[in-house]
């Protein structure tokens, strides 16, 4: 379970890039939040990771307060980038390998890498192979595959559908779904508000910092999701102008 | 967790293209810089022991005391052959004289057979270390935090249970463990080069300095790892942060030392020599006046004329080798250098006090300069290298200070046993043997002439050699290692000092590092 209490972050130059955040994502969940580039999502996940400390408020990671203990509460994390590189002279099998010993699991099988690979879609014949020759839609699956290894109850995921084409796109989103019906709550942070109304719970919309709407699934249903989330940005052009 | 980040920055560096082409580079200049290093020592070993053979004769073929004038010589150090110092440039013999304290070495200075080479500069295998461990200590450390945050790795990594001080203690320790293979490997094959040339042998304190060299040659390492573990803490990208380190390195290792060199030849200037010695010729000249009061005294005293001999050789300050010369006269000598050999010993005592004086000057200026261009890590490891491998200032000066010391054992051996009041001192005949009038001494030199061959009218080596076993010999002391290493005990400090500062603001860097 996440849940961020007030959380807010102003830097140094006094941009406030997160106001008073109050959001909670419960066990089996998939929340998007939804934003323009600097709506302050990423920012979120930072505040999450302990990358970076909050001003005001805190960030709950299963109960735990990223900021006192974030060693602990990184027990309970997983975490999936926009561009997951990985380290490019390295094998699936040595990337993987690597990952899984500082995620604490560090006697994994041959046979557990392929199961966890086989769940992300990822053939075993890419185990050995150098991850620089791999397209960006399998280093992505690479990077899922370290997160479902970890066994974190909370995935937290900043963009990673960006740049991907739409199959691997959808074929992510479809292990998004078996995560979240192995109990996972999931965070991503997305522009992608197709795939959001394709399989999210619930839906933020983050505006100059602030979480200007939540809807639930069957709220978002009814209404139409682009067009709220246009508006917003439409509102956000006039303010601008 | 650090062990793990560890391992996984030694396998990714030890297969990254940068180390395997500084690899390389290494196992191509190493070999070639120890194997022609092999190849001087050598030819300075070969000299030497003609060297220390012809010093021998100086002894085994006197016929008179004056004649010996004692020439030391310093053996060759096989290590040279990982660091030349000042071995090439500061002469390896030196000439004992009673009137002259020495200087400076003379004897065979570079092996250059053309000199004109001298010019260039001449890469030994510490050069090579210099140069190249730096490079790959930058190359390699430039990104290390950099290339991560670019990857999106090292947000990854910091999302388990890694803290700041963890990342930061196993990506040093990664490229630290890099280097280890490498320089095992570079030394490896030193070993293996000096293992196959029959005239290089070491021994159990040159396998001591060999280590310690191997573990000084880590620490420059680490300091230029650190150095570029600090620009990439302090750089956004890892392109500024190659800019960055690549003009650090040129500006350390060529420019700083070579601006600091002029620098310190400014502040600290030293008197010409042509100066000194026209301030010695002024002793010179009371000298010869002292000379001539002693002569005349003498000439008083014994009632005779310094003249007349009639076979003679002369060397310097009134040492002469006679023959065939009447008592009188023999006489006359023996009394003379009784009183002009202290004398001489005397002036050239008056004479150091200039020379040490310019000496100091040299000294205090070459110290000035070490300090200043300390400050480069390179010219730290140079001078600390020099010193292990016997072939810095340090040393040499310590081998001149041996040879004047020798050098006044050796005439005070002769005060003290009255040599110079003896008629061994200047005449290769026995006492009993020396003509009594000037008839007898003409008959005796013409019955010379007549029974020697033409082209060894001069060889009187038939008439015998002095007894030469009892004289003092001199005997080269090595400096220990550890007092060696006292010598360059501040700069040694300064180099520990600087790498655990590049490493604690490195680490006070990271920690506030901006991994978004």
């Amino acid at each position: 379970m996440l849940q961020a209490i007030d959380l807010t972050k102003r830097y140094e130059d006094q941009q406030l890039a997160l106001d008073a955040l109050n959001l909670e994502i419960k066990e089996g969940e998939i929340f998007f939040l939804l934003g323009a580039n600097g709506a302050g999502k990423t920012t979120t996940i930072n505040l999450f990771l302990n990358f970076i400390e909050p001003t005001g408020g805190k960030a709950l990671i299963n109960g735990i307060d990223v900021t006192r203990d974030p060693l602990e509460s990184k027990k309970y994390v997983s975490y999936v980038s926009e561009n997951v590189m990985l380290y490019g002279n390295f094998t699936a099998r040595q990337n993987l390998d690597f990952f899984a010993k500082l995620g604490g699991k560090p006697n994994l099988t041959r046979e557990d890498y392929y199961m966890h690979m086989r769940e992300v879609g990822l053939q075993e014949d890419a185990f050995e192979k150098k991850v620089k020759t791999f397209s960006k839609g399998m280093r992505q699956k690479v990077g899922l595959t370290i997160a479902i290894i970890k066994d974190a109850p909370n995935i937290l995921l900043d963009e990673p559908t960006a740049g991907l084409d739409p199959k691997a796109a959808a074929e992510l989103m479809q292990i998004l779904v078996n995560l979240k019906r192995q109990g996972k709550s999931i965070f991503m942070c997305t522009h992608d508000i197709f795939r959001a109304k394709n399989i999210a719970d619930r839906v933020g919309i983050m505006k100059e910092g602030r979480l200007v709407m939540v809807r639930t699934r069957e709220e978002f249903m009814e209404d139409d999701l682009e067009k709220i989330y246009m508006d917003y940005m439409q509102e956000m052009v006039i303010e601008g102008r | 967790m650090i062990w793990h980040i560890v391992k996984k920055d030694f396998l990714e560096n030890f297969t990254s293209a940068r180390f395997v082409a500084g690899f390389l580079i290494c196992m191509f200049l190493v070999p070639y810089t120890v194997f022609t290093g092999t190849k001087g020592y050598e030819s300075r070993i070969d000299l030497y022991q003609r060297d220390v053979k012809k010093s021998e004769e100086i002894f085994s073929k006197a016929q008179v005391y004056a004649q010996i004038q004692p020439v030391v010589n310093i053996p060759p150090s096989p290590l040279t052959i990982f660091c030349k110092g000042i071995s090439d440039q500061s002469g390896s013999q030196v000439s004992l004289a009673n009137s002259e304290i020495p200087t400076f070495a003379g004897g065979v200075a570079t092996i250059h057979e053309n000199q004109f080479l001298n010019r260039f500069v001449s890469l030994d295998f510490i050069n090579i270390l210099a140069i190249v461990l730096s490079l790959i200590g930058v190359f390699l450390s430039y990104d290390i935090f950099s290339r991560e945050k670019e990857n999106g790795t090292l947000k990854l990594l910091l999302s388990n249970r890694v803290t700041r001080s963890d990342f930061f203690l196993g990506k040093v320790g990664g490229i630290l463990m890099t280097f280890v293979p490498l320089l095992l490997v570079c030394y490896m094959l030193v070993f293996l080069i000096l293992w196959i040339s029959p005239s290089v042998s070491l021994t159990g304190d040159d396998y001591i300095r060999i280590a310690l060299l191997i573990l000084f040659s880590l620490l420059y390492l680490a300091f230029f790892v650190f150095l570029g573990s600090y620009i990439s803490s302090k750089s956004r990208t890892s392109s500024t942060s190659l800019i960055i380190g690549l003009f650090i390195w040129c500006f350390l290792l060529f420019l700083l030392p070579a601006t600091m060199t002029y620098l310190g030849r400014n502040l600290a200037k030293s008197e010409n020599y042509s100066m000194v010695k026209l301030n010695m010729g002024d002793v010179e000249g009371e000298f010869w006046k002292k000379f001539e009061e002693i002569n005349k005294q003498t000439e008083k005293e014994t009632g005779t004329v310094n003249h007349n001999c009639m076979m003679c050789a002369d060397w310097n300050y009134g040492s002469v080798m006679m023959l065939f010369t009447p008592l009188e006269h023999m006489e006359f000598q023996r009394r003379m250098h009784e009183n002009i050999g202290p004398v001489v010993l005397d002036y050239a005592t008056k004479k150091w006090h200039l020379q040490e004086a310019y000496l100091n000057q040299l000294y205090h200026q070459q110290k000035m300069i070490k300090y200043l261009s300390c400050l480069s890590p390179s010219e730290i490891l140079k001078y600390v290298a020099a010193s292990l491998c016997r072939s810095d200032m340090e040393n040499h000066v310590d081998f001149m200070d041996q040879a004047r010391k020798y050098r006044e054992i050796f005439f005070n051996y002769y005060k003290e046993h009255k040599m110079y009041a003896s008629f061994d001192y200047f005449t290769p005949q026995k006492e009993s043997e020396i003509p009594r009038t000037q008839e007898e001494a003409v008959r005796q030199s013409e019955d010379w002439v007549r029974n020697a061959k033409p082209e060894s009218t001069f060889d009187f080596s038939s008439i015998g050699f002095v007894n030469t076993a009892n004289l003092p010999r001199f005997s080269y002391k090595e400096k220990s290692i550890v007092s060696g290493l006292s010598d360059q005990l501040w700069i040694l400090t300064a180099m520990v000092t600087a790498c655990i500062f590049l490493i604690w603001i490195t680490y006070r860097s990271f920690i506030k590092y901006d991994i978004r």
